[in-house]
């Protein structure tokens, strides 16, 4: 199954940084292509804004840490940006996007790679209701 | 509020702009003394460097004289164009009285409201340390006697390229300190001088 | 007029803080590791990145680290970090009926829509202080919520997300899906027609505090913000002083909503423009109800007040939900709206106490030299008191600034020289 762009983003976002450097540096190693930073990996922030439910108004919670890296190669643009400070998993997972996004001789390491973080956040989540669903509190009627 | 990230080619990475940004601070915190900025890119931004180097989404910014430099400035930084006078940084690359005039000041209780204004000229000559700074070199250029915080005394600086009513108008806009207007006078080959609104300013 | 300018103490601030570095990385137990920190401190973390402002639990760790645990310190450091950092863009609107919860309770209604998810908490277990020796470590003691230890500086191989949750522990569904998502006894009340109705008809772009100055009369979306980033001991001393001390402002709410979760952090593709959700944060969310029984209000009705705020620290939030009703029930009536924005931010105010160990010297003599012109003013020249000890005679006429053993103030002005004027400043 072929991933939209901005789920893939959203994998390779959540993906281990070892994998994804690894997995990028792989794709660097074609020589025949050269890879252009379009920007970053910068990191920065991101304004948190939510809508509180009284009112309906909006306020800016606070700033996320994030970095965010945009590439171009064999082609096409790559972007991505994640939570935390991490450049080299920012650039890699731009890199990953790229050769998905061209067709790359490592796409379907890329999707692999999408996937297995898709099954494990799948499988984490289910653990976590698990545990949680331990905690619901059931209460007697006293009459 | 719509999101949107650096895709532009003229960004400065974080360490150049870091760098700039301290480039600039010496500047102001010592008036009249030349400051050099070395990164590449920096210096081909010219005055415009002001927004390339300490704008980001949130900074409205002012580049008067070069459309083509604004509006890659502004992909490279996302900071929004506005007009002079709602801008929190101003470039001006032909610096005139009228457009000093317009740049923002600030107030007495909200003076951190004052522009930070770049000034593009031909020439500037200023002494690097502490020495007082240079007699005029060519009869076709101002030369401003500064004085006040930061400066031992007086320091001279000698301007090529900017009309000396664009000086007066400086003065004017830091008449009632704290509110003004922060001024770094950019030459070529990256040669900065500040003038902090805090610093007298003659021209001789 | 004798002010001598004075420099030096660089060698004795290096020392100094040698001193802190050598005990603090090479004391006779190991280093801490920050992924320790985040891991089994956690709420010492998520309050150094609430009052910071920045989701980052991970530097918040670095920063508790160098602060010897100090979180104020350590807010500071976060806060600094933070003002280098560009805005890269605004994330989308959050919701907030996409918070997935990790523990909800409503302690106002036994029977809320959703489950009363206890999660993961010590508040109901007794206050016994566990000395290691009785300590029973539990297998698979349940994770739920903590960070992902990628602090180290090690790549690893679990994914960065939820790998907070991921324990080895099998275990046994008990059937029914667990409601992450559960409704709101906001709206509950609000389908029993006992809340007041607000209108919506504007929705103002929210006020930035980070750009802006903060000052009073401020929208609402600034007093949020402010809240949100608040010292946790301001908020609850506020809230407290207004509801039992002297002011009496405000009175006890009920809680309506009490949740730890996640909402998604969301930007627009810079290609597609669609939107994408980069990663999670967590946040604390109560909603206060209150009882209105004022003569001018609806007191058939209930109103509710908001807290929000960034990682798990409930006390924060329900303070700060209690003083938005309290807030917006005064109206500008007391100075109850001026003391939440001016004096909760952590950084403000330890900034002040912290500035008054530096040196005083030259405002304190200027203090000094104007108690002698005072002295030297009056009509009975200083010596109305006589009863009270004097370091030395007062002459009879004339000047008595620096005629007495002044410390060390004496040496910066001779003798007989004239007074100080009035307002002389350092």
């Amino acid at each position: 199954m072929r991933l939209g762009r901005e789920r893939r983003c959203e994998l390779l976002a959540a993906s281990a940084p070892g994998r994804l450097v690894a997995l990028a540096d792989r794709c660097l190693e074609d020589g025949s292509v050269s890879l252009d930073l379009r920007s970053g990996p910068a990191v920065g922030t991101v304004a948190l804004e939510v809508r509180e439910p009284v009112l309906g108004q909006r306020f800016i919670l606070g700033d996320v840490l994030v970095t965010s890296a945009e590439v171009e190669w064999r082609g096409k643009r790559g972007w991505a940006t994640l939570l935390g400070r991490d450049r080299a998993a920012a650039l890699a997972a731009a890199i990953c996007d790229a050769e998905l996004e061209a067709g790359g001789p490592l796409s379907a390491e890329v999707e692999g790679l999408c996937a297995d973080t898709e099954a494990a956040l799948r499988a984490a989540a289910r653990e976590e209701e698990s545990e949680l669903a331990e905690t619901v509190v059931r209460f007697e009627e006293l009459l | 509020m719509t999101s949107s990230f650096l895709t532009g080619s003229l960004a400065l990475s974080t360490h150049a702009s870091q760098r700039c940004f301290r480039s600039l601070l010496q500047a102001l915190a010592n008036p009249g003394q030349l400051v050099t900025l070395e990164e590449p890119d920096a210096v081909a931004a010219g005055a415009a460097v002001i927004a390339l180097a300490l704008a980001d989404i949130d900074t409205p910014v002012a580049i008067v004289g070069d459309e083509k430099l604004a509006s890659e400035v502004s992909e490279a930084t996302r900071a929004p164009l506005v007009p002079v006078g709602e801008a929190r940084l101003v470039a001006l690359l032909h610096p005139a009285r009228q457009l000093v005039a317009q740049c923002r000041t600030g107030s007495a209780e909200a003076p951190e409201l004052g522009a930070k204004v770049g000034l593009a000229c031909s020439g500037l000559v200023a002494g690097a340390g502490g020495e007082p700074g240079p007699e005029p070199n060519s009869p076709s250029g101002v030369t401003l006697v500064l004085e006040g915080p930061g400066v031992e005394g007086t320091r001279k600086v000698f301007i090529e390229g900017i009309e000396g009513d664009v000086f007066e108008a400086i003065a004017t806009s830091n008449r009632h300190f704290p509110a003004g207007l922060d001024a770094w006078l950019v030459g070529p080959e990256g040669n900065v001088v500040g003038l902090p609104r805090s610093t007298r300013i003659e021209v001789a | 007029m004798g002010y001598a300018a004075a420099r030096g103490g660089i060698d004795a601030i290096v020392a100094a803080e040698e001193l802190v570095r050598r005990k603090r990385d090479e004391g006779s137990s190991p280093k801490l590791e920050v992924g320790q920190l985040i891991e089994r401190l956690g709420l010492a973390v998520d309050r150094v990145v609430g009052e910071g402002g920045l989701w980052a639990p991970e530097l918040a760790a670095f920063a508790l680290r160098q602060t010897e645990g100090d979180v104020i310190e350590a807010v500071h450091l976060l806060r600094a970090y933070r003002s280098t950092l560009p805005r890269l863009a605004h994330g989308l609107v959050v919701e907030m009926a996409e918070l997935e919860i990790l523990r909800r309770i409503v302690p106002a209604y036994r029977t809320p829509p959703g489950p009363q998810l206890l999660g993961r908490t010590l508040d109901y277990v007794g206050r016994i202080l566990d000395t290691g020796g009785s300590s029973k470590a539990r297998p698979g003691t349940p994770s739920v919520g903590a960070e992902p230890a990628v602090a180290t500086g090690e790549r690893t191989d679990v994914p960065r997300l939820y790998a907070e949750s991921v324990t080895n522990r099998p275990k046994q569904s008990n059937g029914a899906p667990l409601e992450r998502h559960p409704g709101r006894l906001l709206n509950v009340l609000a389908s029993m027609d006992l809340l007041v109705d607000h209108p919506r008809d504007d929705d103002p772009e929210p006020f930035d505090i980070t750009a802006q100055p903060v000052r009073p009369g401020l929208p609402r979306s600034a007093i949020l913000s402010v809240m949100a980033r608040a010292e946790t001991g301001a908020l609850v001393n506020l809230w407290y002083r207004n509801v039992l001390g002297p002011d009496g402002y405000i009175h006890e709410v009920t809680l309506g909503e009490v949740r730890h979760g996640r909402v998604p952090v969301r930007v627009l593709h810079p290609h597609t423009e669609r939107p994408v959700t980069i990663g999670t944060v967590r946040v604390t969310e109560v909603e206060a109800i209150e009882d209105l029984n004022g003569p001018d209000e609806q007191r058939d009705r209930f109103d509710v007040g908001y807290g929000l705020c960034f990682g798990h620290n409930e006390r924060k939030a329900i303070a700060m939900a209690n003083l938005d009703i309290a807030v917006r029930r005064d109206q500008g009536a007391t100075m109850l709206e001026q003391s939440v924005i001016m004096t909760t931010d952590g950084l403000d105010a330890s900034g002040f106490l912290e500035h008054l160990k530096l040196p005083h010297y030259v405002t304190f003599r200027s203090m000094v030299d104007r108690k002698r012109a005072v002295r030297a003013a009056s009509p009975v020249n200083g010596r109305a008191r006589t009863g009270s000890p004097q370091p030395g005679p007062a002459p009879a006429a004339g000047p008595v600034a620096g005629s007495t053993a002044g410390g060390d103030c004496a040496d910066a002005q001779p003798a007989g020289s004239p007074v100080l004027p009035l307002g002389a400043t350092e």
